[in-house]
């Protein structure tokens, strides 16, 4: 049972009402420990199977917070599997490329290549080398599965679960949410002076709503009263991953271009109330009425909106305690026309421009928050998403 | 046949090609952020009224690969989209209070592979 009533999450979750420590969000040694303890030792997720269409095909993704580039590829057996991007001879990076197809990959400095399954499988004048064991000189693996056409990873060399079992319950909950049937129309990558937590934090409440976002969305995300604080109507709390429903205002009045788009593939945008048979399967969980779009953060640093019609993901990537680069993306169903392609224009749009005025504020409190004045900040009970990280990653921290 | 032309029944439009028919978010936005509100006033206030006629008439083109026409109309459509968002909903050309646009780095399309100027944690 997730929905509201008028039991406080944090006591239905046992998170405790305390203020959190600022510590945690400026202190660089609390930054190391998440990255060596945690980063280091959780499935994260690094692209999606469709950028691999074939075998052969490989990308590569840069990585600073595992302090290292990932070499992520599709064998000729068809099978995905993420590398480090290092040639074992002398350490050179292998690929400098961003994405390629081929059958093997040679190392630029002297010539040894590999094969897309990280098999060694030729040596410039090998007879120079003593004892040389070619199968013991292929790519270093990291444990790579996939989950709905997402690649994740883990630097753990044995992890001490599998993707499936780390998903668990939200994994279940997205089981038949149609990724399938969607395709990327964008990605925004923004390099912010904050910590990767204020950049989620932003995201997993709705207190925010009516202050950041009152000229772009005046009265979406309300609900049936449109003067009320956007109160989260259900919320789940699992081990490490969270998820929030977020209200929808059924009488939103379309604009005059609003309303020539809603007759053209995109039938609800942003903060608009989906009435139930129209909303896909996999989302809201609790049968909430008004329902807008879920948001499910996949810990530590995946956000996964699912909406009717749409999805979008965030990705935090940190750079340091106090900067962080966050790609986000938005995916829309294949158009099949060209009117679909200017609806989905639209939606893409709001998005867009609602996201700017949520990050107006991060550096701003990553500026004030590293003065040191304050020792810890407050968290009400429409923030319980945040309480419930930090308490995640503390215990991460501390293990 | 002039190069910029529409499909007929939006010839009257003909005169917001070669500044609105714009085939990129980023050349769409940049316009949006430098032009003055009497300037987009004057572009909404002209397609407003023949939106839903080229909406129509895109509905019957694919989404791809349609005949150079279609994507001339195609493109005029995108960018009155993102200029209706000045009017109807900001009514300024950029978006108060939010992170400057610049700072956001756009890729528009179907790969999640990012350009190496855009992959800034790079060893």
């Amino acid at each position: 049972m997730t929905t509201k009533t008028s039991a406080r999450w944090s006591d239905r979750f046992e998170l405790g009402t305390d203020p959190i420590p600022v510590d945690a969000l400026t202190n660089p040694e609390y930054f190391a420990l998440e990255r060596e303890k945690m980063f280091r030792r959780v499935w994260l997720n690094v692209g999606r199977a469709e950028d691999l269409a074939k075998p052969g095909s490989y990308f590569v993704k840069d990585l600073d917070v595992l302090r290292t580039s990932l070499l992520v590829a599709r064998g000729s057996d068809g099978v995905i599997r993420a590398f480090h991007n290092v040639c074992p001879h002398r350490g050179n990076r292998l690929v400098y490329a961003c994405s390629g197809s081929a059958k093997g990959l040679a190392c630029n400095f002297h010539g040894w290549t590999f094969d897309l399954e990280g098999k060694l499988v030729h040596v410039p004048d090998e007879g120079s080398f003593s004892d040389l064991r070619k199968a013991e000189r292929g790519l270093v693996p990291v444990a790579t599965e996939v989950w709905r056409g997402f690649i994740f990873i883990n630097l753990d060399c044995q992890p001490k679960e599998s993707l499936p079992e780390y998903l668990a319950e939200i994994g279940q909950d997205l089981a038949e949410f149609p990724f399938e049937s969607m395709e990327l129309m964008v990605t925004y990558v923004m390099d912010v002076k904050t910590n990767w937590k204020v950049f989620l934090d932003a995201f997993q409440e709705g207190y925010h709503v009516p202050y950041v976002h009152k000229t772009s969305l005046p009265e979406g995300f309300r609900g049936v009263d449109v003067s009320a604080m956007m109160h989260l109507p259900a919320v789940g709390i699992y081990k490490r991953h969270r998820w929030f429903c977020a209200p929808g205002n059924p009488a939103l009045a379309p604009t005059p271009t609003e309303e020539e788009i809603l007759k053209h593939d995109v039938r609800y945008t942003l903060g608009t109330a989906v009435p139930p048979e129209h909303q896909p399967k996999g989302v809201n969980r609790d049968r909430v009425p008004f329902w807008s779009f879920d948001g499910n953060v996949l810990f530590p640093n995946f956000f996964l909106g699912t909406a009717a019609g749409w999805y979008w993901t965030y990705h935090y990537w940190p750079l340091a305690v106090d900067r962080t680069i966050c790609e986000a993306r938005f995916y829309a169903e294949k158009p099949k026309t060209a009117a679909a392609r200017v609806a989905h224009e639209y939606a893409k749009c709001l998005f867009r421009d609602a996201i700017r005025e949520d990050m107006v504020r991060l550096e701003g409190a990553q500026q004030m928050l590293g003065a040191g004045v304050l020792k810890e900040i407050m968290l009400s009970d429409e923030e319980v998403m945040l309480r419930h990280n930090y308490r995640v990653v503390e215990d991460y921290v501390r293990s | 046949m002039s190069i910029t032309s529409l499909p007929k029944p939006f010839r009257d439009l003909e005169k917001f090609v070669p500044e609105w028919a714009l085939a990129t978010e980023v050349e769409r936005g940049d316009k949006r952020r430098g032009s003055s509100m009497e300037v987009l006033a004057d572009f909404y206030n002209a397609v407003l009224p023949r939106f839903g006629e080229i909406m129509s008439h895109l509905n019957g083109a694919p989404a791809e690969g349609m005949p150079a026409e279609e994507r001339r109309l195609m493109d005029l459509g995108l960018t009155f989209v993102e200029m209706s968002f000045a009017v109807e909903r900001f009514g300024q050309p950029d978006v108060p209070d939010a992170i400057e646009a610049y700072r956001l780095g756009t890729v528009e399309g179907t790969s999640h592979v990012l350009p190496k100027a855009l992959q800034k944690s790079g060893a």
